[in-house]
């Protein structure tokens, strides 16, 4: 029940959601560039702008076969999010294996390192993205990014459980909270309208 | 991508620590990877309060 109530609540939920005001806009100048509607499309782009030579190209072979800044941003976040993907897989999925084989904890207090890292972490996530806000969402990513490699080095060498658990509380929100808060925001805003979501689709997905 | 790197990683985490230890597993998987992430530094800047439009087109 507990997997099948909130995907029916989902499914529901998306009735409600409508196209984007950008994505619509798009759409009408795609439909009014195909009927050869000049002063149309004109009057669109003075909305919103588009990049009317690369419209009519399928999405994929705007972002993989044209080379230029979109692309150069595509296969430079596509690394970072491999290497991101890699190192959590050590500090958040087996990390259980880690401190109850290597350091000798208890489930249970490894249950509670991790209940109060993701429940403080909540906040984290909203910390983040104010930051971005702020800041500007790089910042934010390469505070967090810098972080990472240095703070798990530390963690390594420690072996009394306060020490542990408060390095490895900021490993939790630097690979959680603040990198997911600011970086998922900053991909949406690397890609216009005619491939973001082709882009992220592709950054969020296997 | 977030899906290939847990693949990738639970690979080498898997391969690594049967044959050899869980700190040269954590030093590859944990930290050396984790340094990749310095790689955002090459990201361009994008600076608040820009419509989407003056971003990328």
């Amino acid at each position: 029940m507990f997997g099948v109530i909130p995907i029916i609540v989902v499914i529901v939920g998306r009735y409600w959601v409508k196209e984007s005001e950008r994505f619509e806009h798009l759409q009408s100048v795609k439909a009014a560039k195909k009927a050869g509607q000049t002063e149309k499309v004109e009057k669109l782009l003075s909305k919103y702008d588009v990049n009317i030579s690369e419209i009519d190209k399928v999405t994929l072979k705007q972002l993989f076969l044209t080379p230029g800044e979109i692309r150069r941003r595509l296969v430079l976040l596509t690394i970072i999010w491999l290497f991101y993907g890699v190192s959590f897989v050590a500090t958040n999925i087996y990390i259980t294996y880690w401190l109850t084989q290597y350091q000798g904890w208890t489930s249970s207090a490894v249950s509670e390192l991790l209940f109060v890292s993701a429940g403080i972490g909540f906040f984290f996530y909203i910390i983040g993205g104010a930051l971005g806000e702020k800041w500007g969402r790089k910042r934010v990513l390469v505070a967090s990014g810098i972080l990472v490699g240095p703070l798990n080095l530390l963690f390594l060498f420690l072996h009394t459980p306060v020490a542990i658990a408060v390095v490895y509380f900021c490993i939790y929100q630097v690979t959680n909270g603040t990198w997911s808060g600011t970086g998922y925001a900053y991909m949406a805003e690397c890609f216009p309208t005619r491939v973001r979501g082709t882009a992220i689709g592709w950054l969020g997905s296997p | 991508m977030m899906g290939a790197g847990f693949i990738i990683g639970s690979l080498i985490w898997t391969a690594l620590i049967s044959v050899s230890t869980p700190e040269v597993t954590w030093l590859v998987v944990a930290v050396a990877v984790g340094f990749g992430q310095y790689l955002a530094i090459l990201l361009p800047s994008i600076e608040p309060g820009q419509t989407l439009e003056s971003i990328a087109t």
